[in-house]
């Protein structure tokens, strides 16, 4: 069922991309932490800044005790931008799952080998959840390594209720990604679909606690049940992860399902 | 049925929504065979040889390889075949070396000591990035990785592409050897020499259907042998025209051009009667069949 050459090639053939996405974060993360000090010491000013902002603009950025160790990580690294990186990372990556051999013609050599097409997509998906592992164990180590270097009192715990809610949203972008590829064959459409459709969520999320019809859809909201948690804070919410996960597994079976079906253009 | 030879197809059938691919192919290829596979651009074969790999859905009708439904959604339909596609792409990034090892772990039956045979006789360079290739070399390394497992069914879609005349040479070597060896190759090519030279019979498809499949010695017979006979003087052309299987008779100067289909041997005993100086004889190419049979006249 699991192929570990075609999980070893899906990850060789992209290798410097890999590094990339774990450095990226990586260095996202240090510049971040290196800031806290200079917030830190000047705590006061920071405040009286923050309570001058627009309530309206303040719901929508969910700014929340910026100056507190805690509140200052989750609007600089659980807000927008990481989140984000992890998405771009679920789509690039989910949407090579279904279409990359496809599109570039290695498919007629790849699928025409002795294998099941579900075997071959488990290989995939194996490689792309590896890819998404490894850039959460980068930014695991850089924030937990940083924050105790900063003298942090943010429990591992709590950072890795983080960690696990980017996980989670880089997989639900990453099987939404390979369902769509899976359908039109197109990485362009896999790719550009399911981004789009993060960004909307994410304006809807953004916009909820201003509209009211808006924050009616929450429970079902993706950025709900992953950031809105406010993991660092809250630490492990198990039910909406649990929620998280299923529906990245609906759409990785829906995924196999589609892709079984579907005639490989040559 | 004969579910257990090498490939068995029977009323193979795919529709693209309302759009007709190929319809009602049957045929079969047995051990020790190669089949060729014939017809314009468009015809079909293509469709047909990836319906084989699993790759596009059969509409309606079957097919088996080595006796195994080659709908089974396991592949193992797959497992001893070695497949070329017709517009071969491969992996830029990964070297010759790469490329064929994860092959042969995917197959599950690399035989280091074959492959290292076939990339010397092929003369490629295992380091070397694919995508620093030509094209020809890597239609070389598409050959290599269709043949390295030893495959009892090969199915090969214009295999010579890009292919320089020397190694094609070597390429056909290594196809005789393959079918001494009994296995069956399913052999789609526009080079109606290397069909001609390689195959003991043909299919022809055309707008999606198979117009025929007979050994390439019965097509021959089949088809009209021209015959030129070279007299001193003129002849009366009448005694050719009642020749049986006589298709039709000229006259240029003192010479007799006629058209023959069956035996030759009674229009030979009447240029003999006749005192011929000089005879000569056209048998019909597989390019003629081809013709003849889809009345398309660019092979290319």
């Amino acid at each position: 069922m699991f192929h570990k050459a075609l999980l070893s090639k899906s990850m060789t053939d992209h290798l410097r991309g890999i590094v990339g996405w774990a450095l990226g974060v990586a260095a996202i993360v240090v510049i971040q932490l290196s800031v806290y000090p200079t917030i830190r010491s000047s705590s006061s000013d920071w405040s009286s800044l923050i309570d001058a902002f627009p309530d309206a603009f303040k719901e929508i950025i969910r700014i929340n005790d910026y100056t507190s160790e805690t509140g200052y990580l989750t609007t600089e690294l659980m807000s927008f931008v990481v989140p984000f990186i992890f998405i771009g990372l679920g789509c690039s990556w989910g949407a090579r799952v279904t279409t990359e051999d496809e599109e570039s013609g290695f498919a007629d050599i790849a699928i025409a080998l002795p294998i099941s097409r579900a075997s071959y997509l488990v290989s995939r998906f194996g490689a792309s959840l590896t890819v998404m592992l490894i850039t959460t164990t980068s930014f695991l180590t850089t924030t937990i390594i940083g924050a105790r270097l900063l003298g942090m009192s943010i429990s591992v715990s709590k950072f890795l209720a983080g960690g696990t809610c980017l996980f989670l949203l880089g997989t639900l972008a990453m099987s939404l990604a390979s369902l769509i590829g899976s359908i039109t064959g197109a990485r362009a459409s896999a790719l550009g679909l399911s981004m789009a459709f993060a960004i909307g969520s994410f304006l809807v999320y953004s916009l909820a606690p201003l509209v009211d019809f808006l924050d009616a859809t929450m429970p079902i909201n993706m950025f709900d049940w992953t950031i809105g948690t406010t993991p660092l804070f809250d630490g492990f919410d198990w039910a909406k992860m649990m929620t998280t996960a299923a529906i990245s597994m609906i759409c990785a079976l829906t995924t196999f399902y589609f892709f079984d079906k579907r005639n490989i253009s040559g | 049925m004969s579910a257990s030879l090498p490939i068995t197809i029977r009323a193979l059938t795919k529709h693209y929504n309302e759009k007709r691919a190929v319809e009602g192919i049957t045929f079969d290829v047995h051990p020790g065979e190669v089949m060729g596979f014939l017809g314009p651009n468009g015809s079909g074969k293509t469709t047909v040889m990836r319906m084989l790999m699993g790759l596009i859905k059969i509409s309606s009708g079957e097919a088996f390889i080595n006796g195994i439904d080659v709908r089974l959604r396991d592949g193992t339909s797959r497992s001893s075949v070695g497949y070329l596609p017709g517009t071969l792409r491969l992996p830029h990034r990964s070297t010759v070396h790469e490329l064929l090892h994860f092959c042969g772990s995917m197959r599950g039956n690399l035989d280091p000591v074959y492959l290292s045979q076939l990339i010397d006789r092929f003369n490629l360079d295992p380091s070397r990035k694919i995508g620093s290739l030509s094209k020809g070399t890597k239609q070389k390394v598409g050959v290599v990785q269709a043949f390295m497992h030893k495959p009892n069914v090969l199915i090969l879609d214009e295999p010579t592409s890009g292919l320089d005349p020397i190694v094609q040479r070597d390429f056909e070597e290594l196809l005789q050897e393959t079918r001494n060896r009994g296995a069956a190759v399913l052999l789609s090519s526009h080079v109606m020499h290397e069909v001609e030279t390689s195959a003991e019979r043909v299919a022809i498809l055309n707008k999606g259907s198979l117009l025929l499949v007979d050994s390439v010695h019965s097509l021959k017979d089949r088809m009209a042998h021209t015959l030129t006979f070279e007299f001193n003087s003129p002849v009366p052309i009448q005694d050719f025209q009642v020749i049986p299987g006589i298709q039709s008779v000229t006259s240029v100067n003192d010479s007799i051009v006629c058209t023959v289909v069956g035996a030759v041997a009674p229009a030979l005993a009447v240029a003999a009667k006749l005192n011929a100086q000089d005879i000569t004889a056209a048998a019909p190419s597989l390019e003629d069949i081809f013709i003849s049979e889809t009345g398309v006249q660019d092979v290319s």
